[in-house]
């Protein structure tokens, strides 16, 4: 046990600490940009969606790059430690701060007098907000390239802002309509990607 | 013309750690060996010398030009770091090519160097091979080739036989002597082989400090008459290490012919032996809180 | 040197999958876009036609009556459009101050709310409201009408108090109201609309204006992967070194990488504008009009390039600062911010980042509002520039101290 908090520690701090700084930027200035007062089901749906979705993207999109040069890899590779841990390890603590910040823009709008169903924009939220990261996470995975990671995700909220109908269960921004049957699916899919991009770290 | 590196009382701090303390230093034509353990300061030394990294105190010049006028410095000498590397993608002459840009040559100039200079490090077979798929000795080749394709002045060269065959580092060493004949050419290393194969003059560097400077042939004479080789039983040796500086060890079965540096014949077994240079650089290793000059 | 390092960089970009994607992402996007046939929105206009499309009216019988419509709507939703930072944020109000504002419409209509929004569902119900085009006549075309005794500066007032409940920077601020609102457009003023478009845009001018339209939303990001990614190769590959103690200089070596990155990425925007405007050179030949056959490269090369400039200038900036990611972010948000703070979706340039001119046309308009453009891009064209100057200044810094300001801080944590 103790191994592992101290991967995770080493790698918050080496590594993941101006990302999480950004993290904690964004969501502060959310101030200037969303409001939490008085939203009902579909408004509030739309802070999630629109705004505290890229919190998904700053997440999980760099969970990989202490690995990017090829030697390292190797090196760590080489390790006692399986890859797939550190990187469960990373992941684990990416999913559990995005479940605490899930649960705070939730509760900040319900005090500030929102009326929705609270369990079940938190369940559809951090399912849609998970999948836009692991796309991000899969893609970096997948080219060893953060940056093409990142383009991943942003393009892809890009293009649901335009073209969502193409995109069916997969489309973003569905509980702002009102819909939630995406759920599941979305919530398997994102789980597939993030194992998918594990394993593609491990054996390539 | 001055063809001659002068560094006076140079220093360079890192925060509060000292990586160079009042280095003084003249360095002239031909083959000059830094010499010092890992983390000696051989390297900020030599990133002084290529404009890489400010100096905190003190002067340097190079052939008469101030480090200070990184434009003229740069463009007069030539730098191959620890690590070189090139951006994957490049084949050998497309990254060469690249670097010979940034050195200033012409189309001309770079369509008849560039082969001239693979064909010189050997690797005019391999002038496509992408960097990312190169062998240490062939990248480091290739590294070698950049640092001279505009013929500088002053060649730095960073440890450049660490982690070679001890193939590649004999024709790698032959090669830097080549190169050596017409200008400086200051090589760091902490293995002790380079040095006494190719250069005549060198420096020891530790701590940020200079322990020797002369040639070999004078770090050699420090030693003299304080090597001793001799016969011990295995079971001996720890013993005797703490004793006594061991530079070289043969077991056989269960005795050990050994080599050491002592002050005095340490017993009545020990024959005399010849020093060779990591004798001598360990023996000032060794003794590094005396002060420089006094070995 | 600097030539030999252009070619060569372009040659780099040409090798990376970054820039395929770029290619690939940027097309698409706008072929989605613009890939309906739009030649019937520039035929003659006939009298007798059901609409002739919208213009910009400043008349304060307009004015009123256009606001007030939108202010009944957005009650209806109770949704209110704010940009108290230039970035917009959306505010809904509680029980009390929506019957606040509700009284407010009913004093300035002298109509119940009730009578208001059956009038609202009247009206909306007689359009087709699932295309673009449907939604947007059907807006373009409600109003609801003034209380006869209500005076423009009674009006303001009134509108003021709406501030006032709703938060700083609505629609209903004395600035906004004064930028006019758009009203269906009349036989008579399409047909000088029509006459600007063959004389002043010559067809293919408004066409390129719709595609940079468009075009300048997408090149508000996508450019920032080719900067980010080329400044950070260094570093990946592990060649600053090497690189730094060359002789080419700093101005060189960023100027070469930069101009590189700036002509790739544009090569592709100007060949995917002159593609998309061929139908409608032949489309102006057939109705008898010499098309502007270089109007895709003038307008993209004043309206596109300056954004991409800029665009790579900042990614260039932040990364050989930071050399880390945090300017894809940073572009990001700041794209997704001025999209969202355009006032209109037509001129009001301002200094936004995309300027918008979401329609086919109106030429008249735009050539009264082209300066304004023109000093936009210009600003834009300028700071890059000035941008890039930094960069080399930071590049030279680096190479002299081996070290990023940003570096000293994160890296020393050990």
């Amino acid at each position: 046990m103790e191994k592992y908090l101290k991967a995770g520690s080493s790698f918050v701090r080496r590594q993941y600490a101006p990302h999480l700084l950004l993290v904690l930027l964004f969501c502060g200035m959310s101030v200037f940009f969303v409001s939490f007062r008085n939203l009902d089901d579909s408004q509030a749906a739309k802070v999630m969606e629109m705004y505290v979705a890229f919190v998904g993207i700053l997440l999980l999109t760099p969970l990989f790059m202490p690995e990017q040069n090829r030697e390292i890899w190797l090196l760590k590779k080489s390790k006692a430690m399986p890859l797939r841990r550190l990187y469960l390890i990373r992941l684990f603590l990416a999913v559990v701060l995005l479940a605490m910040i899930v649960t705070v823009f939730t509760h900040l709008m319900q005090m500030n007098g929102s009326v929705f169903s609270m369990g079940r924009l938190w369940l559809g939220s951090f399912s849609e907000i998970l999948f836009l990261g692991s796309i991000g996470f899969f893609m970096s995975a997948a080219t060893n390239q953060v940056i093409l990671g990142y383009m991943g995700s942003v393009l892809y909220f890009m293009a649901n802002v335009g073209a969502s109908k193409y995109l069916g269960q997969f489309a973003l921004f569905q509980m702002m309509k009102g819909e939630y049957d995406f759920l599941p699916v979305m919530f398997a899919a994102a789980l597939a990607l993030m194992a998918g991009g594990i394993l593609v770290r491990e054996i390539s | 013309m001055d063809t001659r590196i002068e560094i006076k009382d140079l220093s360079k701090n890192y925060g509060k750690k000292q990586a160079l303390k009042h280095v003084n230093l003249e360095i002239g034509q031909g083959m000059f060996g830094l010499l010092g353990p890992n983390g000696a300061g051989k390297t900020t030394l030599m990133k002084v010398l290529t404009t890489l990294v400010k100096k905190s105190g003190g002067t340097v010049s190079l052939c008469g030009i101030p480090v200070e006028r990184c434009q003229e410095v740069r463009s007069m000498i030539g730098y191959l770091p620890q690590d070189f590397s090139m951006y994957g993608n490049m084949g050998a002459y497309e990254a060469l090519d690249y670097l010979a840009v940034l050195s200033g040559l012409n189309k001309k100039e770079r369509a008849k160097k560039v082969p001239k200079m693979l064909e010189k490090v050997n690797l005019s077979e391999q002038h496509k091979t992408r960097v990312k798929a190169m062998s240490g000795g062939m990248r480091r080749r290739l590294g070698i080739a950049q640092a001279i394709i505009h013929d500088p002045r002053i060649l730095v060269v960073d440890e450049p036989t660490a982690g070679l065959d001890p193939e590649e580092r004999v024709r790698f060493r032959n090669l830097l002597c080549e190169i050596a004949k017409d200008r400086i050419v200051i090589l760091s290393t902490h293995i002790v082989g380079d040095i006494e194969a190719t250069c005549e003059n060198i420096a020891v560097l530790n701590h940020g400090e200079i322990l020797f400077r002369g040639t070999v042939s004078g770090l050699l004479e420090g030693v003299r008459g304080k090597v001793y080789t001799m016969e011990v039983s295995a079971m001996e040796l720890p013993m005797i290490q703490e004793r006594f500086l061991v530079t070289g060890i043969l077991t056989n079965g269960s005795t050990a012919s050994i080599k050491i540096i002592s002050e005095e014949q340490p017993v009545k077994e020990a024959k005399p032996g010849q020093p060779d240079v990591e004798d001598a650089y360990m023996y000032l290793m060794n003794h590094a809180s005396a002060p420089a000059g006094n070995v | 040197m600097f030539g030999s390092l252009f070619f060569k960089e372009c040659r780099q970009i040409l090798k990376s999958m970054v820039y395929y994607i770029y290619v690939v992402v940027f097309v698409m996007f706008l072929t989605s876009q613009l890939s309906g046939e739009m030649t019937e929105r520039m035929e003659q206009p006939q009298p007798g036609q059901e609409n002739y499309g919208f213009v910009n009216s400043r008349r304060e019988s307009d004015i009123m009556e256009k606001t007030l419509a939108g202010l009944a709507m957005e009650t209806s939703w109770n949704s209110y459009a704010t940009y108290p930072m230039g970035f917009y944020k959306g505010v809904t109000l509680n029980e009390t101050e929506l019957a606040e504002v509700k009284s407010i419409l009913e004093n300035c209509s002298g109509r119940s709310w009730e009578q208001l929004t059956a009038e609202m569902e009247r009206h909306y119900a007689g359009y087709e409201q699932s295309t673009f085009q449907g939604a947007m006549q059907a807006q373009i075309s409600y109003s609801v009408p003034v209380r006869e005794d209500l005076s423009y500066e009674d009006f303001s007032k009134y509108m003021e108090q709406v501030c006032g409940i709703i938060g700083a920077g609505s629609d209903y601020q004395t600035e906004a109201l004064k930028a006019g609102v758009s009203v269906p457009m009349t036989y008579e003023q399409a047909m000088e609309e029509y006459k600007a478009l063959c004389s002043k845009d010559r067809i293919t001018g408004a066409t390129a204006r719709l595609f940079c339209d468009y075009a300048g939303i997408i090149l508000s990001v996508l450019p920032v992967f080719l900067g980010v990614t080329r400044c950070l190769r260094d570093k990946r590959a592990q060649v600053s070194q090497v690189i730094f103690s060359h002789r080419a200089c700093a101005l060189v070596i960023i100027a070469s990488r930069y101009l590189a990155n700036v002509c790739m990425a544009f090569l592709p925007v100007v060949l995917t504008a002159f593609a998309m405007q061929m139908p409608y050179q032949y489309h102006a030949k057939t109705i008898g009009i010499a098309p502007d056959v270089f109007a895709f490269l003038t307008y993209s090369g004043i309206w596109l390039l300056p954004e991409l400039m800029i665009v790579l200038a900042v990614s260039f900036f932040i990364t050989e600062m930071t050399e880390n990611v945090i300017s894809i972010f940073i572009q990001v948000f700041w794209a997704i911010a001025s999209l969202f703070s355009a006032v209109a979706l037509e001129g009001n340039f301002g200094f936004h980042l995309i300027v918008r001119w979401n329609t086919l046309g109106d030429a008249a308009e735009f050539w009264r509002q082209r300066p304004e453009l023109f000093v936009n891009r210009g600003f834009y064209f300028v700071l890059s520039l000035v941008i890039v100057v930094c960069t080399v200044l930071i590049y030279e810094k680096k190479r002299r101290e081996g070290e990023t300001v940003y570096g000293k801080i994160f890296k020393s944590r050990k």
